[in-house]
């Protein structure tokens, strides 16, 4: 590891650094400057400041950067834990004008619903491989069918079945909320199809949901819970050959969707054995106010009533969090809460924020620890 | 080490291409087909082709017994037996569900008491007592295992039913006549419950076998499921059962390599101490161990755990000949 003094950029601050300096520092690294646990994060440009502006919670949301004396080169050094992922980007101000950008001198960007971010990674992070389409894998099928529901009208779902899928057996079942979001942003259909490869996971089906209104849908709405669990799983059943046991069935959601997931378990307990919670917003206000949106009042209600009388839902809750996201403190708060109603929980907690690479990057660990494949009783 | 032709050969794990030649000639065979049996996972066909080819770049015909198929058939033709079959699986997931809440409050008491700060002379008691926990949890359920399966066996009268029967029959003639058979790694679990439908013991017995990995876990005394390298972390050992007790004296532990931690000395120890009298076996790919009805035996040695969860090479042992562990010859560690 280097000590900050030797850092790239402090080698090229005490080199007084002329622009042909500046031309051969940006040609000879990959930004942004990973140095041991220092990450050095650089903009080139004319400007009157630049901001730093990141998903590290705890720390200020924009941090200005400095510039390297008589140049147009722009520069802060941040230590970030390891395999840490940090998304980012600059604030450009030129005059009146101020602008959020991509980082020029970095090409990995991430895109999720709110737009398109830039990329870093700590030291020791990696995409994990078993999220990246294989060809030597067999690749699942997804078709699409209509489900009617009384409350919230016919709804498109898309069902992956598994590679060698045959109508003969029966598969567990796995609903995910934010369907689509999960298969885009989340490369969940690449992620079943090389857990149930690697046998980490069994061959199941899955249904992905996509909500039309999503904070009235999954802030604890009682036609949500009742299409869930009643219109969906109902109509799926109909269709595929789907087990009937809880145990055989999953529910998975982040964010707001982690919530619509625990509040079905909630209103419907026992019907589905398993849950996968990532980075819910299970806000509360029982210890103080909350400074979030009304639009969220029946969430934070939902979470006051069951911190008050936590119960048993579901037989197995996996929960992950970001240390980095603001959403952290609630769902430490919960996961006792969930193993005290007599539920088997486990919680993991990652160096990334709340965004979908995280909440993919934990889709392995949390299905084969619900959905455990014969990898244990296969030996080749 | 012993000159006999081996009645068995224990193949390492078989990653990539099947490779059966070693095997083969090391067991010496008389000329006849060899049996195959493949069942153990549900793509079995490209396993079996391979298989066959393989026997047949040897100069051998194979025999597959498509064990999988003729249960599919007998469930069909006899849909109570199906019935009965299917509340035995749920009668042993509910007794493995069990067997593994008493084995993990056992394990973890066994290891807080290894943990405690406090003097020898005070903790050694409890450290048996812990020990023996472990023990009585994994003996318990290996005899409720079998209990179960006795019972279902009595209640449908599994030998004299004649879709049992034929199929037997048919898997017999299919064995008597075969110069050896062959059982491929697969799904362990599943091996051994199509073998134990079929009754298929006796008319193994004689045979010289060639298996790996799950293939010859079956036909040890007991079954052991293993790893420490799960996504969500080291799965606590487990006995799955009783094995058909053809290969005597051994408990296998194929991919140790990568399936078992093998740093961790304390629960390599375990596993010896809960496989003994038996001695726990490591296999990696390219390993080979013979057998010739009186001792195991390996060219390049025979890596067993010891008591103390060290890994130690012989060149052979013999099962059960001296105390528990039996003897073994010329041990480096």
């Amino acid at each position: 590891m280097s000590a900050a003094s030797e850092l790239a950029i402090q080698e090229l601050l005490l080199s007084g650094p002329t622009r042909e300096a500046v031309d051969a520092f940006i040609e000879a690294h990959d930004f942004p400057i990973r140095e041991g646990p220092h990450t050095t994060f650089v903009y080139r440009g004319e400007a009157g400041s630049v901001l730093l502006g990141h998903w590290l919670f705890g720390t200020a949301a924009a941090r200005e950067m400095e510039r390297v004396p008589d140049s147009d080169l722009w520069f802060l050094t941040l230590d970030l834990p390891a395999e840490s992922r940090v998304e980012y980007r600059f604030q450009r101000v030129r005059g009146a004008d101020a602008e959020w950008i991509l980082d020029p001198l970095n090409e990995r960007t991430v895109r999720d619903p709110f737009g398109v971010w830039s990329v870093c990674h700590g030291e020791g992070y990696e995409r994990p491989e078993w999220t990246e389409e294989d060809p030597q894998v067999g690749r699942g099928e997804l078709t699409v069918t209509r489900v009617r529901s009384r409350a919230l009208g016919t709804r498109p779902v898309s069902v992956y079945t598994p590679f060698g899928f045959r109508n003969r057996r029966r598969y567990p079942l796995l609903v995910v909320l934010d369907g689509d979001d999960y298969l885009r942003h989340a490369a969940c259909r690449t992620v079943l199809d090389n857990l149930i490869h690697r046998r980490e996971i069994p061959p199941l089906i899955a249904a992905f949901v996509t909500p039309e209104k999503r904070i009235r849908e999954y802030a604890d709405n009682p036609a949500h819970a009742e299409f869930l669990t009643s219109e969906l799983v109902g109509h799926l059943q109909t269709e595929f050959p789907i087990r009937l046991r809880p145990d055989d069935r999953g529910l998975v959601g982040a964010g707001l969707g982690a919530v619509a997931a625990l509040t079905a378990a909630w209103r419907y307990p026992g019907f589905f054995g398993k849950l996968l919670l990532s980075s819910g917003s299970f806000t509360f206000t029982d210890v103080g106010p909350s400074t979030r949106t009304a639009l969220l009042d029946p969430v934070v209600d939902f979470v006051n009533a069951y911190r008050a009388d936590p119960r048993r839902v579901s037989s197995r809750v996996f929960v992950s969090c970001g240390i980095y996201e603001p959403l952290i403190y609630e769902n430490r708060s919960l996961v006792p809460l969930l193993r005290e109603s007599g539920m088997e929980v486990r919680y993991v907690e990652a160096p990334d924020g709340h965004n979908w690479d995280n909440w993919r990057d934990r889709l392995r660990v949390g299905l084969s620890w619900l959905f455990p494949g014969p990898l244990w009783l296969y030996y080749r | 080490m012993s000159t006999t032709a081996p009645r068995a050969v224990v193949l390492g794990p078989q990653p990539g291409r099947i490779s059966l030649g070693s095997g083969l000639e090391a067991l010496d065979l008389p000329p006849g087909p060899v049996a195959a049996i493949t069942v153990g996972w549900r793509e079995t066909e490209p396993v079996l082709k391979e298989v066959e080819q393989e026997l047949g770049q040897c100069g051998r015909e194979a025999a597959p017994l498509h064990i999988g198929e003729r249960v599919g058939r007998v469930f069909e033709r006899d849909a109570p037996l199906a019935e009965a079959h299917r509340a035995l699986q749920e009668g042993l997931l509910a007794e493995e569900r069990l067997y593994g809440a008493r084995l993990r409050r056992a394990v973890e008491t066994a290891h807080e008491v290894v943990r405690l700060s406090v003097a020898e002379r005070y903790r050694d008691p409890y450290t048996a007592q812990a020990w023996q926990a472990i023990l009585d949890a994994d003996r318990f359920h290996v005899a409720r295992h079998a209990e179960l399966w006795q019972e279902f066996r009595e209640a449908v009268g599994l030998a004299e039913r004649p879709a049992i029967r034929e199929q037997r029959k048919e898997l017999e003639g299919l064995l008597a006549g075969a110069a050896a058979v062959v059982l491929t790694g697969g799904h362990v679990a599943v091996i051994r419950n199509r073998l134990l439908l079929l009754g298929l013991v006796d008319a193994l017995a004689p045979l010289p076998v060639l298996a790996w990995s799950a293939g010859a876990m079956v036909l040890t005394p007991r079954v052991v499921l293993f790893h420490d390298r799960l996504p969500g972390g080291a799965a606590r050992p487990e006995i799955l059962g009783d094995g058909l007790s053809l290969l005597p004296g051994i408990a296998l532990f194929p991919d140790a390599g990568i399936r078992l931690d093998l740093g961790d000395r304390q629960s390599l120890a375990e596993l010896s101490g809960r496989v003994n009298p038996d001695r726990a076996v490591l296999l990696d790919p390219g390993d080979m161990v013979r057998w010739d009805g009186r001792a195991w035996s390996a060219p390049d040695g025979i890596r067993l755990l010891s008591g103390d969860g060290d890994i130690e090479t012989v060149p052979s042992f013999v099962p059960g000949a001296a105390g528990a562990g039996g003897s073994t010859e010329g041990a480096t560690t």
